[in-house]
């Protein structure tokens, strides 16, 4: 029992520890850099609490995180590295934002049916790279790297030449529909934020308590196993890279519709990639991607205040980001101190014996 | 059709396909080190990124000498591929997570670093930097049409095409070559003959590294004089795409190098625009198309060649 419990506090600890290392060497950089050191630091880390609007941008960044969050997390269980997420999320909000912008529909319908069609294509492009691997064995890495690209410009080319609102200066989609826009809830945060929450529950009761969920961890903890149990690898890799893909364009589409009243020209969110950090950190369970965004969402909200008034700018994140995905996912960051405890706890039960 | 031939063989498309493959061949490279010696470097994007931006701001640091830039960038390449074999050997981190995260780091370091150095987050032009000259070969300048192909190229590109046949040679005949195909292939056969197989995946993740930065460096000091920001585009997985298909054999690198390049130099081409005639999103997908399906089809013969094994 002990040693169990001491697993579990080793994987908590690793992720503080390489939080705070991250943290730490942020505000050493901040220190040698910027002119404004104790504000910038200080509106860095504190600055999200100071007010209320703050505290609903967190909620807010918040959303689209666990979204692609729980994406990441369940293409990780099957142990592939299919890195179009972003493409995913990129071609939902595209969608979302043409039906929105271009057809009319009755209130709830229409944004139900744009948001079923972000969904919709971001399970068609993750499952690209996906079937090239499972038919050709081609490398998904790299395929979906390249779709990434493709998408982005498609994307740019489908907003330059069927949505572009000729009445505005810039470059930028006709305005939404109400009728298909996501309501506010308590004036704070995106009602989004209820379907991701629902997703969670629903994806860690599928991994956790059903033969489906069994199936897919498996074949990510060992697929050989899996194969010799009869179960269908290639299959169940392959579906669940397609929900992934799923959540991830239903991500996009209702950050579009819930955030924003336009589709902006080159419009590149990055949360796909964010993703792949909140489910590394969260150990790819969806219980805890909660936790793991929120922690994410406020240093990338401190930032964005610690950029706008001060010297030191919010790019500064992504040194947090590669601290933390590379100490989590280094089984050997602080295994010395795992291996000491557990020795310590073997020997405290011998004496207990005698 | 008269005009697009007369395109295709002008001097200028010719040089905008070296241009275009340089980087590529840099990239592939230091992908065939990482490969060989057994840990993936997908973290040569970021790798070239930073070496982009690293070197124009050093070079600008010392009054514009494109050396002073270029050797400190090779340092640091020098040391991320150290790093990343310390990541993978010693604190036991998955390869691909290693480098998406070189690449995340790269993404926001590369424009944190710009803005320190220039106040902004578009582009270097307010830098004063230093480029790779372009080199005039004595005597074959003279020849006509050859001399005009050949000659006049960027000194980086010479030199990729020089080092080509000479990692074809380490990989084949040299000691040290064997031992990271060794690395690779067989770790435990090189551990039972007294060989550290650690010190010899450092090395090679040392020359991959070494191999990304000065493709980086080439990007902001060769191809272009500045530094803008994601300027290297994907090129770094193209690059992993090209090791992938030429199978660990330098001369099939270079043909798929060569291939991607022309892609590249179609895609950036307005007569070759005008002939295709799609709006310029669609053709400046055609790089990234074409990397798909030449990976699809390797891929695929590939694999219908194990299964033949397999059967017999």
């Amino acid at each position: 029992m002990k040693i169990n419990s001491i697993k579990l506090n080793y994987d908590v600890i690793r992720v503080l520890f390489a939080l705070l290392l991250s943290i730490f060497v942020t505000i050493v950089i901040i220190l040698i850099v910027s002119d404004q050191r104790i504000e910038a630091i200080s509106k860095f880390l504190v600055a999200p609490l100071s007010s209320k609007r703050y505290l609903g941008d967190v909620l807010d960044k918040m959303m689209p995180l666990m979204f692609t969050g729980l994406a990441a997390a369940l293409i990780f269980n099957v142990k592939v590295f299919n890195l179009s997420l972003e493409g995913a999320f990129y071609c939902g909000g595209v969608m979302a934002s043409a039906i929105a912008c271009m057809v009319t529909m009755l209130t709830g319908v229409h944004a139900f049916v744009a948001l079923l069609i972000g969904g919709i294509v971001g399970a068609v492009v993750v499952f690209i790279p996906g079937i090239l691997k499972l038919k050709f064995e081609a490398n998904e890495v790299v395929s979906s790297l390249m779709l990434n690209y493709i998408l982005f410009k498609l994307g740019d080319w489908t907003l330059r030449t069927f949505l572009r609102d000729p009445s505005s200066t810039h470059v930028t989609s006709y305005k939404f529909h109400n009728s298909a826009r996501l309501p506010e809830s308590f004036g704070l945060f995106s009602s989004g934020v209820y379907i991701v929450i629902v997703l969670l529950i629903i994806s860690w009761i599928m991994l956790y308590k059903t033969k489906h969920g069994y199936e897919i961890r498996l074949t990510g903890q060992n697929p050989n196993l899996a194969n010799i149990s009869g179960m269908k690898v290639g299959k169940i890799i392959l579906t669940t890279q397609i929900i992934a893909g799923f959540v991830s364009g239903l991500g996009g589409a209702t950050y579009m519709l819930g955030t924003h009243s336009r589709l902006g020209w080159q419009w590149r969110s990055g949360y796909g990639w964010d993703g792949l950090v909140i489910a590394i950190m969260a150990k790819n369970n969806p219980a805890m991607i909660p936790i793991t965004s929120l922690i994410l969402a406020y240093l990338r909200v401190g930032s964005e205040i610690m950029s706008r008034s001060t010297d030191v700018q919010n790019e500064i994140v992504s040194i947090v980001q590669s601290i933390i995905i590379v100490l989590v996912a280094s089984q050997g960051f602080l295994e010395t101190w795992r291996k000491r405890r557990i020795v310590e706890e073997k020997i405290g039960e011998k004496k207990g014996e005698e | 059709m008269m005009n697009i031939l007369s395109t295709l063989f002008s001097i200028s498309f010719v040089f905008s396909i070296f241009r275009m493959t340089t980087p590529l061949l840099y990239g592939s490279i230091s992908s065939l080190f990482a490969e060989e010696c057994g840990i993936s470097n997908i973290g040569i994007e970021g790798i070239m990124l930073l070496s982009a931006i690293i070197s124009v701001i050093t070079s600008s640091m010392f009054g514009g000498s494109a050396l002073a830039g270029l050797l400190v960038s090779l340092v640091f390449g020098a040391l991320a591929g150290f790093l990343l074999g310390y990541l993978v050997m010693k604190l036991k981190c998955d390869p691909i997570i290693a480098g998406i995260s070189y690449n995340l780091f790269a993404a926001g370091v590369s424009i944190f670093l710009l803005f320190l150095a220039t106040g902004e987050k578009g582009n270097s032009a307010s830098l004063i930097s230093g480029t790779i000259p372009n080199i005039n070969i004595p005597l074959v300048k003279d020849i006509p049409f050859v001399g005009a192909l050949l000659s006049g190229h960027n000194l980086f590109t010479y030199l990729i095409l020089l080092l080509l046949p000479a990692v074809s040679y380490i990989f084949s005949d040299t000691v040290w070559g064997l031992h990271i195909r060794s690395a690779g292939e067989a770790p435990e056969a090189l551990e039972s003959v007294g060989i550290n197989v650690r010190r010899v995946r450092y090395s090679a993740l040392i020359a991959s590294g070494i191999f990304a930065a000065a493709g980086g460096a080439y990007m902001s000091m060769g191809y272009v004089s500045l530094f803008v920001g994601d300027m290297v585009a994907g090129r770094g997985f193209i690059a992993i795409a090209a090791t992938a298909l030429g199978n660990g054999k330098v001369k099939n690198i270079f043909l798929a190098c060569v291939l991607f390049g022309i892609a590249d130099a179609v895609a950036i081409n307005p007569d070759m625009q005008n002939f295709i005639g799609l709006p310029s999103e669609m053709i400046g997908t055609i790089p990234y198309v074409v990397t798909i399906v030449a990976l699809v089809i390797y891929s695929n013969r590939a694999k219908s060649r194990r299964m033949l094994l397999k059967n017999h």
